[in-house]
């Protein structure tokens, strides 16, 4: 094998394909990925044995070939070359690299005994959107997730075709987010409704790896691919069970409040330097105009932020963890950002001013 | 030839042909499934092993099989589940069917701080002569934490409430003292297993200041830390740095310190140091009040005839009352319909399992010799003296209650003849009344006979 290919291309690959990486003791080849120049193209692929991503990279191929590298030390040498164009040399398992002023030899292992990427049976039926619209959905879901040890079965991000609306739902119990997109906004082919758990692993990578053109999202038994031009992801899919959500989003709320997205954020951030181990803020009404937000933590101090914002109805005192309700606010795309209350036992809904389509449900910090 | 020991006799053969990193990553998890006209289809736990396993190994394996059984022409692989196994930290807290019930919604009530679950308070506690002292205890130990009963150590079976006990006196603390006092509860399988990541991570250190920062340390089933040395040793460590600074310890177990075989000395005469307390059985009028308290917390309502039915058919278990309730009151719900005594009866009897069926005497000999440690040869044996002489007695009268055996059966089965059946039975019986520890023995082994 030879190729020449441009730094940064090669280095953007090694990146995409770094977020699958995970080591296995019985099987130490994972720490490789494999090398494949043919037909003109390069192709990079690692693999965890869950998840395995594949990235594909411009670059002149002089000879064709497969071999496996080690990805860490790779990256490495790649990372510190400052020169433009690298060549890529494979003699007798040896992969020559070579710069204008620099080269270097790494050990390689044969490609034999890589494991071969599972493959989707029919590429017919999919839905498309653009890697944007895609990114930056995951990323509002994924405000409401985080990996718990002791919760396998909420590790993973719900994602429902349901008629017109593509549905993506996750939550750590704490609290939950769902965006809905409208079609329009994908596209899908041949799809009937479906429902599935992607692993939470797969979803924040995928947040992280696509970045342009359109993600097509292929869905068969047991496992997911999504790809663009540039970079494929093949997971497998959770067979559990997914919380039945639903009745859990508020129908109605007693009070609604309506305040500047990054005044609130502000808020928060500055009141929760003096909040209690638990993360506790307080949020109280003030008049009509106005909300109170403070905390205090014994033996420290207290602090008090004081907030215009449009009131209707009313409501006591209630807290949140800041750290869980700052995650919904950021969420918001809008610059102002809705907070439906109910009572300060119940769960809290957070939204855009004008129903859209992402919803975070809160619960409060509950007083025994 | 039976399927599965055909494909455990081809993967013997190719386990020898594998290394066995190869081997353990590809082949390990596999299933047979099933054989069609010829094929043989084999599942495995994931698409890259059913994408290796077939365009690698296929020859291989064929060629195994039909070693073993020549009438197999092809195989086929599959992707069997993935599920991820149910979380074991809630069998403890999570009735059944709560199932039916909003289980985020319950969640939800967890404090991630202390990892208290606010749904056990002590206003919810219902307390009656089995649970009396324990709960004053609580109480006292709320007013004067840290210097009155330190360690308090509260022992009782499955289900009796144990566990709401000690997170009432957490959740208290919290409400009583707001931020000033730091509760923590904590399971003892999490506090091993926080060990265990301290211990492979080097980050030790973390979870030390993670377990000696509170002010209120309560660990749960303290039972299971038993036997385990390097986590024994650690909260032996915690224990002390706790207690010397008069930060109050609350532990749990299923039996008293002194019945904790595995439990290191040092361990169990701190525990014995501080005040014990048992929770026993609920007497009738108590599982009365733990009912109409259950109705009153969600706010439903049953007739005092299903009330009285329940308390009197379900004897021995919080948390099967919990149940039977909650399966009532689903059932209502989903139907519509008042359900009359019978079918309540019907409900009562499927939840709770009626073991005398399926447990046999030989399995109640087993549990008794186990529990107590001597052969079954030594228990059945002419042997008089007194280690052996009990065990023999209290399996003779287990025998007698749970399966109300004969008494020359008895005696037949233990190498005895009938009288000598009788006199256990009636020893047993008399000092079962008298004799707290023997009632707690005989609580425990029966749990060994139940248990599946």
């Amino acid at each position: 094998m030879n190729v020449v290919v441009i730094k940064e291309k090669l280095k953007e690959g090694l990146d995409s394909v770094s977020r699958s990486g995970g080591e296995n003791k019985e099987l130490p080849i994972l720490k490789n990925i494999l090398f494949e120049a043919k037909n003109n193209k390069i192709k990079l692929v690692s693999t965890n044995l869950e998840i395995a991503i594949t990235a594909y990279i411009a670059g002149k191929v002089i000879e064709e070939g497969v071999t496996t590298i080690p990805l860490a030390l790779f990256s490495g040498i790649v990372n510190g070359i400052q020169t433009e164009r690298i060549n890529l040399e494979v003699k007798n398992g040896v992969l020559d690299i070579k710069t204008d002023n620099y080269n270097a030899k790494l050990q390689c292992i044969s490609s034999d005994e890589y494991p071969l990427i599972p493959k989707i049976k029919s590429k017919k039926n999919f839905i498309s959107m653009s890697a944007d619209n895609f990114k930056s959905s995951l990323e509002q879901v994924l405000s409401a997730a985080q990996v718990l040890e002791n919760r396998p079965d909420l590790n993973s991000v719900l994602f429902t075709l349901e008629n017109e609306f593509l549905v993506l739902t996750s939550t750590d119990s704490f609290r939950l987010a769902e965006k809905k997109i409208k079609e329009g906004d994908f596209k899908q082919e041949g799809m009937e409704n479906i429902t599935c758990l992607i692993p939470l692993k797969t979803a924040v990578e995928a947040s992280k790896i696509f970045k342009e053109g359109e993600v097509n999202i292929y869905i068969e038994e047991s496992q997911i691919l999504l790809e663009n031009e540039k970079v494929e992801i093949i997971s497998r899919l959770l067979d559990n069970k997914f919380p039945d959500y639903k009745q859990l989003i508020p129908k109605k709320v007693d009070a609604e409040v309506v305040i500047n997205k990054n005044d609130l954020l502000n808020a928060l951030k500055l009141s929760s330097i003096l909040s209690s181990r638990t993360n506790e803020i307080n949020i109280e009404k003030e008049g009509d105009r106005a909300i109170k937000i403070f905390s205090n933590e014994e033996s420290v101090g207290e602090n008090v932020y004081t907030l215009s914002s449009k009131i209707k109805g009313s409501f006591e005192k209630i807290s949140f963890n800041w750290k869980y309700l700052s995650d919904g606010v950021r969420a918001v795309k809008t610059e102002e950002v809705f907070i439906g209350i109910n009572d300060e036992s119940k769960p809290a809904t957070i939204r855009e001013p004008n129903e859209g389509s992402f919803v975070y449900i809160l619960m409060p910090i509950l007083k025994s | 030839m039976d399927l599965e020991k055909l494909w455990q006799s081809a993967l013997g053969e190719m386990e020898v042909q594998l290394s066995r990193a190869n081997f353990a990553t590809w082949l390990k998890n596999s299933r047979i499934v099933d054989k069609r006209d010829g094929t043989l289809i084999i599942s495995l736990p994931n698409n890259f092993a059913k994408e290796w396993v077939e365009n690698k190994y296929n020859k291989n394996i064929l060629g195994a099989v039909r070693n073993f059984d020549p009438s197999t022409k092809n195989l086929e692989f599959v992707v069997h589940s993935t599920a991820v196994l149910e979380p074991k930290t809630q069998k403890i807290t999570t009735g059944d069917f709560q199932r039916f019930e909003n289980k985020i919604n319950l969640d939800f009530k967890i404090d991630p701080e202390t990892n208290l679950n606010s749904r056990y308070t002590l206003k919810s506690f219902v307390v009656g002569s089995s649970n009396e002292l324990a709960f004053a205890a609580a109480n006292a130990i709320i007013d004067e934490i840290g210097t009155k009963y330190n360690p308090f150590f509260v022992y009782g079976g499955v289900g009796l409430g144990k566990t709401h006990l000690i997170q009432g006196i957490g959740n208290e603390v919290k409400a009583r003292y707001g931020g000033k006092l730091r509760p923590r509860y904590v399971t003892s399988e999490k506090f091993t297993s926080d060990v265990i990541w301290g211990i492979k991570n080097k980050r030790m250190e973390d979870v030390k200041r993670r377990y000696r920062d509170c002010d209120l340390l309560i660990i749960d089933d303290i039972q299971f830390v038993g036997g385990k040395r390097a986590t024994e040793e650690e909260f032996f460590y915690t224990f002390n740095a706790l207690h010397e600074l008069n930060k109050q310890i609350i532990i749990s177990s299923d039996r008293p310190p002194q019945s904790l075989p595995t439990l290191e000395e040092r361990l169990r005469s701190r525990f014995e140091a501080g005040l014990t307390a048992d929770i026993g059985f609920p007497e009738y009028e108590m599982r009365v009040a733990i009912i109409k308290s259950k109705l009153l917390e969600q706010d439903r309502n049953l007739s005092e005839e299903v009330i009285d039915l329940i308390a009197r058919k379900v004897k021995k278990n919080v948390r099967e009352i919990e149940g039977v309730l909650n399966k009532i009151l689903f059932y209502r719900e989903a139907k519509r319909i008042d359900l009359n005594p019978k079918e309540v009866e019907e409900i009562i009897r499927k939840t709770v399992k009626d073991f005398s069926h399926r447990v046999s005497e030989d399995q109640i000999i087993k549990a008794v010799s186990d529990f107590y440690n001597i052969s079954v040869e030594e228990m059945t044996g002419r042997v008089r003296k007194k280690e052996i002489v009990e065990p023999r007695q209290v399996a003779m009268f287990l025998i007698r209650e749970i399966l109300e055996m004969s008494y020359p059966h008895i005696g037949e089965k233990m190498g005895r003849d009938h009288t000598t059946a009788i006199h256990a039975v009636e020893k047993i019986s008399r000092e079962i009344n008298q004799n707290s520890s023997l009632s707690q023995k005989m609580n425990l082994i029966k749990e060994l006979v139940f248990k599946e």
